[in-house]
């Protein structure tokens, strides 16, 4: 808002209340007397002083005295004045509008200037509170250049330093354009400024460029647009950006901050899957290696102390051994390929009944010792899945189950439709889970991490299954049965992946 | 029968190959070995192996190319591809470019000859098939177009006639989603139209549906029926 520049929409009020004045003062005059005539005039000045400011309240001084001297002081009707007297009423008329309106414009200006205060200060506050909550970094960053941007009505151009240390402008940056040569000069001095304190504005080109530094350093560089003749910022946008801008270099540092930590976390994490890993490499291959090679140098040796049946049950082993190992380098693979994102999903309708049939067929060496019961509602659709995928998921739980549930037991695989799409359940007869693991059985090495080695296997199985079947759309959850001691491990896929309606095959 | 049957064994690992000769060679194979897409090629022209075991990961060509390059020749030997399993895609392109059958990487001995002994058995009977084919409690009479299961007729719709008739011509061997679906709707076949009608046809065939017997489920590839061995 313009504080005393006349637009003419002041001229015009101004001139209106001069007049208005004018009306009121020839009404009053045949009662009141020439003597409080003035005083009418001078309503009309304080009044445009406190809406316009001095440049208008001058005005309408200006007008009201030409009025007064017009339509009162004799000769009536011209601008002569005759006597004295009313010549210097006249002129103290004018010196006392003038002060007037002087203490009424100043007031004015106050007035503003706290009002503008007071919403800097919320602004400030709304500002602090919306960048302190968020904790991602772009986020963020587009939060506070649309936050600078808006309280300082300006093109706002923010530049951080990338992980080289070259200064990249960021895309949440308000203006589109590609900074110019003369820019990243400016850019630059302002970045390699020495100090805390040397964060005055850089401007050579078409924006004033700004360091970004908390008191540990510096954190990036800001770009303002200059706006028309509205060039450096004023007093009150200087404090304001400096509030601005400080508490933006305090959140990306906090960020920063929290990501390195964050980071650093999560190499503890990968640490501890490593060393999980190589115990399991060890434990997973070197075990069957041992049985396969004892095995076969006793064969090999002494070939003749061996009776058939001996004989039959070394070259067992030797098959079982050397078909665990397998598992666990198909498992190692399916790992790999779901830690570096090489899973393409070949989605085709699968029917579940046939999908659980191989599965059942590839497993029935590990449930040689289990029953095997298949309870499938015979209205399933057939879903949009990766039948590989899918297959080895239901593969790593009948392996699960064959697992942890004891010989003679009963393994149950379940498939009924749901309101939200279709459910399949395997179940077995073990003891079931603790409560604390009924999440993390699903993390990897979980088990082997806790030293779990009574039963082969690597720790790799359900994690598999949980990356596997979040790939193909669906989730996955272990519960204890709640007819009995077991656990059901029951994927969920939703409505959306269900095949699309064809009509039942049917001549 | 397989006295002096030529086996040609394509693989660039040298234990696979010890392994494969010494096995084949005990079942009364004369085992020819390559360990180049090359080598084959000269294996093959030279000594007109009656069977190619062939891996697709070879360090001078693809397995596919070989492939490739013995069908455009003419040869109509054939092609039992040696692939790992979660390469699906891959056992379906092979079977495409003209490849008879697959195992996967590791195979029991058992396995792999049972499928040498059909492509075989496919050769020689590329003319004239049996008019009867028995499995188990199974029979299908192609020529007077009748199924029965424990000798109780077993009524079947044409389009899973079509079905059934094709697996019993291809008995013992794999056949992909894709050729049947060209074989029995032509162009426009659905997977999804497929599964519905091997579901029923194990229904009326199955002893137990869910464990098939004897049309077998090749996991991304497509159907096997079971043949003895």
């Amino acid at each position: 808002m313009n504080n005393s520049t006349p637009t003419l929409r002041t001229l015009v009020v101004t001139l209106s209340a001069v007049v208005l004045a004018l009306g009121v003062a020839l009404l009053l005059h045949p009662f009141a007397g020439l003597e409080n005539v003035d005083l009418v005039f001078l309503t009309a000045v304080v009044a445009v002083a406190v809406a316009y400011g001095l440049w208008a309240s001058l005005l309408a001084s200006g007008a009201s005295v030409l009025a007064y001297n017009f339509f009162f002081i004799p000769p009536l009707h011209t601008l002569e004045v005759s006597d004295p007297k009313n010549l210097a009423a006249l002129g103290f008329f004018l010196v006392f509008a003038v002060i007037t309106s002087h203490l009424a414009a100043r007031a004015r200006r106050e007035a503003l200037s706290a009002r503008r205060r007071a919403e800097i200060t919320a602004a400030l506050y709304e500002f602090s509170r919306d960048i302190a909550g968020i904790p991602e970094f772009e986020p963020l960053l587009a939060a506070a250049v649309n936050g600078m941007s808006s309280v300082l009505s300006r093109d706002v151009v923010l530049l951080l330093p990338d992980d080289k240390g070259c200064l990249q402008v960021k895309p949440c940056s308000a203006s589109e354009e590609i900074l110019d040569d003369l820019d990243l000069e400016t850019v630059r001095a302002a970045w390699s400024a020495d100090g805390w304190n040397d964060r005055g504005p850089k401007r050579v080109g078409p924006r004033l460029f700004y360091r970004l530094a908390t008191s540990r350093g510096s954190v990036g560089v800001i770009g303002l647009s200059r706006e028309g003749m509205r060039e450096p910022l004023s007093g009150d946008e200087e404090g304001m950006f400096g509030a601005l801008s400080d508490q933006i270099a305090v959140a990306v540092e906090r960020v920063r901050v929290t990501g390195e930590r964050d980071a650093a976390r999560l190499a503890v994490e990968e640490e501890r899957l490593r060393s999980a890993l190589l115990s399991s490499l060890s434990h997973d291959l070197k075990t069957p290696l041992a049985s396969i090679t004892g095995a076969i140098t006793s064969l090999r040796q002494y070939a003749d102390l061996y009776d058939a049946q001996a004989r039959d049950e070394l070259t067992g082993t030797i098959q079982d051994e050397a078909e665990r190992m397998t598992r666990f380098v198909a498992n190692l693979l399916d790992m790999t390929r779901l830690q570096t994102g090489e899973i393409a999903l070949q989605r085709e309708p699968v029917d579940i009944g046939e999908v659980v049939g191989t599965a059942l067929q590839r497993t029935s060496g590990l449930l040689g010792g289990h029953k095997v019961v298949v309870d499938l509602d015979p209205a399933l659709p057939m879903l949009d899945l990766d039948v590989v995928l899918f297959e080895q998921v239901l593969v790593n739980l009948l392996d699960n189950a064959a697992k942890y549930a004891p010989p003679g037991s009963t393994v149950a695989v379940a498939g009924r439709t749901v309101v939200g799409g279709v459910e399949v359940a395997v179940s077995d007869e073990g003891k079931g889970l603790a409560s604390e693991d009924l999440t993390r059985v699903f993390d990897k090495f979980y088990r082997a991490s806790r030293g779990d080695r009574q039963r082969a296997g690597s720790g790799l199985g359900l994690a598999i299954c949980k990356g596997f079947v979040e790939a193909l759309g669906g989730t996955i959850r272990a519960a204890n049965r709640e007819d009995r001691s077991g656990a059901t491990f029951v994927l969920s896929f939703p409505r959306e992946i269900v095949s699309a309606e064809r009509k039942e095959a049917a001549e | 029968m397989s006295a002096s049957v030529a086996v040609l064994v394509v693989d660039d690992e040298p234990a696979i190959r010890r392994l494969l000769r010494t096995s084949l060679s005990a079942q009364g194979y004369r085992v020819l070995e390559a360990a180049t897409g090359q080598g084959a090629m000269a294996i093959l022209v030279r000594d007109a192996p009656e069977v190619v075991l062939l891996d697709l990961g070879l360090p001078d060509c693809d397995g596919v190319e070989v492939i490739r390059r013995m069908r455009a020749s003419g040869s109509r030997t054939p092609i039992i591809v040696l692939s790992s399993r979660s390469d699906e895609r891959g056992k379906v392109h092979a079977l495409d470019v003209g490849a008879d059958d697959y195992v996967t990487k590791p195979f029991g001995m058992a396995e792999l000859v049972a499928r040498i002994r059909t492509a075989l058995r496919h050769r020689v009977q590329a003319q004239g098939v049996d008019a009867v084919f028995r499995m188990g409690d199974l029979s299908v009479d192609l020529t007077r177009r009748l199924v029965t299961v424990a000798g109780a007729e077993v009524r079947v719709s044409n389009k899973e006639w079509d079905i059934l008739r094709l697996l019993v011509l291809n008995a013992g061997k794999v056949l992909t989603h894709g050729a049947i679906m060209r074989e029995v709707w032509g162009s426009k076949g659905d997977v999804q139209y497929l599964r519905i009608y091997v579901r029923q046809l194990r229904q009326k065939l199955e002893r137990n549906p869910e464990r098939p017997e004897h049309i077998l489920t090749e996991t991304g590839v497509g159907y096997r029926l079971r043949v003895h061995e």
